[in-house]
């Protein structure tokens, strides 16, 4: 969201209209793509992923599925980008908005790299 | 105590034999083989199979790996959960899908498991006593008993009362005496329904169950039957969006009184039907009495709880704040602002257990993190949800974001919410007891 939000801010100093709907949602892909570069480079502890993915399974079982669906084995940048979508309020679902907003980048990345290798 | 057959492989049953040689104890031992004696691993005891207790004992098993030796203690061979009862009661499910065995953790985890019920701690010699006079031997303990019901704190009331009149506040023999007589129920008669005040487990149980019961009453086209919860609080869990759901789907069945109305619960009189306030006497074919409730009798007896009747512990850990070997966990524990629930146990075994293997294994040790939600249903694909993240500040476990359902959300969301609550009982299910459904 910092990025979109600098976007704007860039867009209102250079006078140009603030986007809008499609606009900020074109924004909101680009950003996350960036996010999910940065993050997937962060250097990861597998024991704090671990550590740190025991709250999620008890949701997400490895045979969940429809209401909850299982995120072993995922690529990590899917799981990065689904958590910062949550983060930033793209993805509704209030449980994991509440997770994700409890998240720091350094987390997420121990979530992606410890659920995309099971 | 004899020696438990084993069932697993060769490394593991070095595990289980120490079991039985600690369990057995005495000068027998000494003519033990070698390798049934008393290893240095460090052991880990953990009383009660419940959501917090069967989850701790499984992932200290599972990321030790082997380094400590696990038993569980509990009174039963196989738990029923108290989450999810509500929906047993409105029909949805069988007793037997939320009655689940420790096999699972026994032969794929290692853990030993025993049968009986803790009488005593003598945190000096850090053993625990079972009934039949076994001492077990500790490192470190897990205290996860769950609650008592304070029988006499509604006069009239007891635990020979509560076969008549349920409390069904603990999984198992009372959830199927008021499926019973609920089920029994004819048009016209009435159910009577006494909720319990501030701390108790599960905060939107009560409600919950209301609904459930309503749901019962309609499904069978009953028109004059009705639901008096009798409040002893002015205000309750996720009120407005139980209050907005009876009057949709029950209109004219559920009549809710707050102490406002009533005064105090004066008693109950379980022959007669009757629950006297001080506005007036309540009676029905079927009474439902919640009582207060307190940390689970072991935890009283170790003095491990404070005035409130339940124990503190360290935000950070989980550990007791009356003995640094010993961590409380669950509906026992005082959690901050995290209510008493099956998720709640389940997210601070997991912070115990970390805390212990730092403690006993070296492992490292992370900053702790909770996370609960409460998830309800008010009618047939209606479900609701409350919940939070946790971490430790201002010394307790505080809540750092929050959420809950809105009252008027669209039915595809309610569906939804309702769906998540079905697959996430199967993950809770695999995560604490290790069974794949």
């Amino acid at each position: 969201m910092v990025k979109v939000f600098i976007t704007l801010a860039a867009a209102m100093l250079a006078g140009l209209p603030v986007p809008a709907g499609a606009e900020e949602k074109a924004g909101a892909a680009a950003d996350v793509e960036a996010y999910v570069q940065r993050v997937s480079e962060l250097a990861v502890d597998p024991a704090y992923g671990d550590y740190l993915s025991s709250p999620c399974t008890s949701c997400h079982g490895a045979n969940a599925a429809g209401g909850i669906p299982a995120i072993q084995g995922q690529p990590a940048e899917a799981i990065i980008a689904a958590l910062y979508e949550y983060k930033s309020e793209v993805r509704e679902n209030a449980v994991m908005r509440s997770v994700a907003s409890a998240l720091s980048d350094e987390d997420v990345a121990a979530l992606a790299a410890h659920f995309s290798q099971q | 105590m004899t020696l438990i057959k084993d069932r697993r492989g060769a490394g593991p049953l070095l595990t289980r034999r120490t079991f039985g040689l600690l369990a057995g104890a005495g000068a027998a031992t000494l003519a033990l083989p070698s390798y049934l004696r008393a290893q240095d691993k460090p052991r880990v005891v953990v009383i009660g199979g419940g959501a917090g207790g069967a989850t701790a004992a499984r992932y200290l098993a599972k990321d030790s790996d082997g380094a400590l030796d696990v038993t569980l203690i509990n009174n039963t061979e196989t738990y029923t959960t108290c989450f999810f009862s509500n929906i047993y009661l409105g029909g949805y499910r069988d007793l037997q899908s939320i009655t689940h065995g420790y096999d699972a953790l026994v032969s794929q985890y290692g853990i030993n498991k025993v049968t009986g019920t803790a009488v005593a701690i003598d945190r000096d010699a850090k053993t625990v006593r079972l009934e039949d006079g076994t001492d077990i031997a500790y490192d470190r303990l897990v205290v996860a008993p769950g609650i008592d019901i304070i029988y006499d704190s509604i006069a009239g009331y007891s635990e020979e009362a509560a076969e008549t009149a349920p409390h069904a506040w603990k999984g198992g023999p009372q959830t199927e005496i008021l499926k019973t007589r609920l089920d029994a129920l004819e048009d016209g008669q009435n159910i009577v329904m006494v909720t319990p005040p501030n701390p108790y487990r599960c905060p939107p149980g009560p409600y919950e169950r209301v609904s459930m019961m309503a749901h019962v009453l309609k499904a069978k086209g009953y028109t004059q039957s009705k639901i008096f919860v009798l409040d002893p609080k002015e205000t309750f869990s996720k009120q407005a969006l139980f209050q907005e759901g009876w009057e949709t789907h029950y209109p004219g069945m559920v009549e809710w009184y707050g102490p406002d109305v009533i005064g105090e619960i004066a008693g109950v009189d379980v022959a007669a039907g009757a629950v006297e306030t001080g506005f007036d006497t309540f009676e029905g074919a079927l009474l439902n009495i919640i009582p207060a409730q307190r940390a689970g009798a072991i935890a009283v007896e170790a003095d491990l709880v404070n005035e409130t009747g339940f124990c503190p512990i360290d935000a950070a850990s989980m550990k007791s704040s009356a003995d640094e070997n010993i961590y409380v966990i669950g509906d026992a524990s005082i959690a901050g602002d995290m209510p008493k629930s099956g998720f709640s146990a389940n997210s601070q075994a997991k912070v115990a257990a970390m805390s212990i293997r730092a403690e006993l294994t070296g492992s490292s040790a992370f900053p702790a993190r909770y996370a609960n939600t409460c998830w309800s249903l008010i009618e047939t694909d209606d479900g609701v949800k409350v919940g939070a993240q946790y971490e430790p500040a201002e010394g307790k476990i505080t809540a750092t974001s929050t959420f809950v359902s809105q009252p008027g959300e669209t039915a595809e969301l309610r569906k939804e919410t309702y769906e998540e609550s079905v697959v996430w009982y199967d993950s809770m299910i695999a995560d604490t007891f290790g069974i794949t459904a």
